[in-house]
């Protein structure tokens, strides 16, 4: 349940809003209608995995309790993770050659300042977010035989954690929240041997709002999302 | 592959979007406060003075802010000042008491001695001022007391005006002045008191407004009369378009005269501005490529009886052989006084019969005269 102050802030983005919970069930839509065609051509389906890593820029967090708003701003962190997943062959002609893979992620910010009606104060503490992510490329291959574009969508869950954030000395917030997440990314993989391939990409990530207690026991609804540039290494067998 | 490009786009651009700044409105309750410094502009005051305290809070060493109104202020004796809820300390008997601000358990505290000094006399601030008529004039009190010392007691002393009429002062010192004219004012504080004179003299300009704002698609040769209007300090509106310098932002595509009457000769835009001192207002004029060649007056023989009106209008051709009402904008001219023709707004073409004859009546747009006619007053 949320704070009427909580839901003031969700009323000034609520359009918004609306339209993640669209994009979601576009994007869920998406995944399993291709899991289902996955699994229908599974004798095309060629596995792979990858490792990745980049950096993360994360947008300033709007927190929202029953006093007001507040945000918060991040240092740039990092984004690593891994995938699994598998190439869909000749499944989808109308597509173009595609992937579905199924990634596990975690990522890291530490508080830079806090910005408050009474100015801005500095801040510290950390942001890691840990999520499980069911994605689903669509590969461009006619384009180049030295490189590969490609766009994507993924949607999963996301456990977000506030460790021992501060203002000053006071605690702010220490706690963390398990939510919906979804994603969109997209960039160019270009093949280095037979089997070996490298990804550099960009993808933007976010969850619907976690929501945390913070050091006066007060619900805080906080937004929180970033952009990852990144490069990955793919392995297929 | 296009749509899923599409799609990527759009989730990520429409997303992006949601996390666009806010402006904060939660003050930093997380960082305590951790100190409260009481300030005062004097350390010690005269008996039966007042005193207004501050407090001010820091929390935890990160930001500071004004919580006099969020303290609870106190009197360690109350025999020598009382304190009231919003920090006004009033000295009741020579002596020093303790003031102190409580919140949140942290205690800011101040010395206050109450001196027995007698209120020698009162410097009132500004001396013999001169204030126009809808404005209004802060005035300050400083006393000087038996032991050399000065307090600030504007809020303090009884402050008066003699007459009421030409101005009004409230407790704060403020005067407000009514009527032209010359009004005492007075300070008085235990037994003292001080007096100056203000002279409320007429209302000063405080802005000017060109009418019309915008004057768009004029022809060349073709009249703009624009009106200045001056707003005045007792909210007055007055008539200022021939007392008013005016000008034209260029010259090569309009000219403006002294009364406001501007007239384009090349295309393009230009602002006319209308200035008295240092106060202006501006309007916009825009000149078409079309020219005025001709001004013709309707009717070609026109009459009017003794005593009443008729109305003239002047039509203007351009090069382009349109015909449009330019009767507002031209210069009537009559040779005579058998009858005269209005240039006046909004009466402008009027033309009224004065005695029994003829009269020749011309309007001139720009350098573009018309042919005569001559009006018949029956």
């Amino acid at each position: 349940m949320r704070s009427a102050a909580a839901g003031s802030l969700a009323g000034e983005c609520s359009r918004e809003d609306l339209l993640k919970q669209l994009y979601i069930r576009l994007i869920c839509c998406i995944c399993l209608l291709l899991c289902t065609a996955t699994m229908a051509s599974a004798q095309h389906a060629q596995p792979y995995v990858s490792l990745i890593g980049g950096i993360q820029l994360t947008d300033e967090m709007t927190l929202s309790d029953q006093t007001g708003d507040y945000s918060l701003d991040f240092e740039d962190g990092f984004f690593t993770g891994g995938t699994f997943g598998f190439y869909l062959g000749d499944a989808f002609p109308q597509l173009g050659k595609g992937r579905i893979e199924l990634e596990v992620g975690f990522r890291y910010n530490e508080l830079k300042e806090a910005h408050f009606a009474t100015g801005t104060d500095p801040a510290y503490g950390e942001l890691t977010t840990i999520s499980v992510m069911l994605n689903t490329l669509a590969e461009y291959r006619t384009y180049s035989p030295y490189y590969i574009p490609y766009v994507g969508v993924g949607v999963g869950l996301a456990h977000v954690a506030m460790i021992d954030t501060r203002v000053g000395l006071s605690p702010m917030i220490d706690d963390e929240s398990l939510q919906i997440a979804y994603q969109a990314l997209a960039g160019v993989s270009v093949p280095l041997r037979e089997k070996l391939s490298l990804d550099c990409g960009y993808r933007f990530f976010s969850t619907f709002d976690p929501e945390f207690t913070d050091s006066q026991n007060r619900k805080v609804d906080a937004e929180y999302a970033n952009h990852t540039f990144e490069l990955a290494l793919r392995l297929s067998f | 592959m296009r749509w899923l490009i599409a799609l990527f786009l759009v989730i990520s651009f429409t997303l992006s979007g949601c996390g666009a700044e806010t402006t904060a409105t939660k003050e930093n309750d997380f960082s305590p406060l951790s100190d409260i410094i009481i300030t005062s502009e004097n350390p010690f005051i005269a008996n039966k003075t007042s005193n207004q305290f501050t407090a001010t809070g820091n929390f935890s060493g990160l930001f500071t802010a004004d919580i006099s109104d969020q303290v609870i202020w106190s009197s360690s004796d109350e025999g020598i000042v009382t304190i009231d809820s919003a920090g006004l300390a009033s000295a009741v008997a020579p002596g020093t008491a303790q003031i102190s601000a409580l919140m949140d358990g942290v205690v800011g505290i101040f010395y206050l001695t109450v001196t027995d000094a007698k209120l020698s006399r009162i410097e009132m601030l500004p001396i013999l001022p001169t204030v126009s008529k809808g404005l209004t004039q802060q005035f300050s009190a400083v006393g000087i007391f038996s032991d050399a010392s000065t307090q600030v007691l504007t809020d303090t002393v009884t402050w008066t005006s003699l007459d009421v009429d030409v101005a009004t002062i409230d407790q704060t010192g403020l005067a407000a002045a009514l009527e032209e004219g010359v009004s005492n004012i007075t300070a008085a504080f235990d037994g003292v008191t001080e007096t100056t004179t203000m002279t409320v003299v007429d209302a000063a300009l405080i802005s000017i407004e060109v009418s019309p704002a915008a004057a768009v698609d004029i022809p060349q040769r073709v009249n703009v009369k624009f009106l200045a209007t001056g707003i005045y300090s007792d909210n007055s509106l007055r008539p200022i378009t021939t007392q008013v310098t005016w000008s034209s932002s260029n010259p090569a595509v309009a000219t403006v005269d002294p009364l406001g009457i501007a007239v384009g000769t090349a295309a393009g835009d230009v602002l006319i501005t209308a200035s008295m001192g240092p106060i202006s207002d501006t309007a916009t004029m825009s000149i078409t490529a079309d020219k005025l060649v001709e001004i013709r007056i309707v009717p070609a023989t026109p009459s009017v009886a003794q005593g009443a009106t008729t109305a003239l209008t002047a039509v203007g051709i351009l090069d382009n052989l349109a015909e449009f009402d330019i009767t507002k904008g031209v210069i009537w001219e009559t040779d005579n006084n058998n009858s005269t023709v209005s240039n006046s707004a909004p009466t402008e073409g009027i033309a009224t019969g004065i005695t029994p004859g003829t009269t020749v009546v011309k309007a001139t747009s720009g350098n573009i005269t018309s042919e005569p006619v001559t009006l018949t007053v029956n």
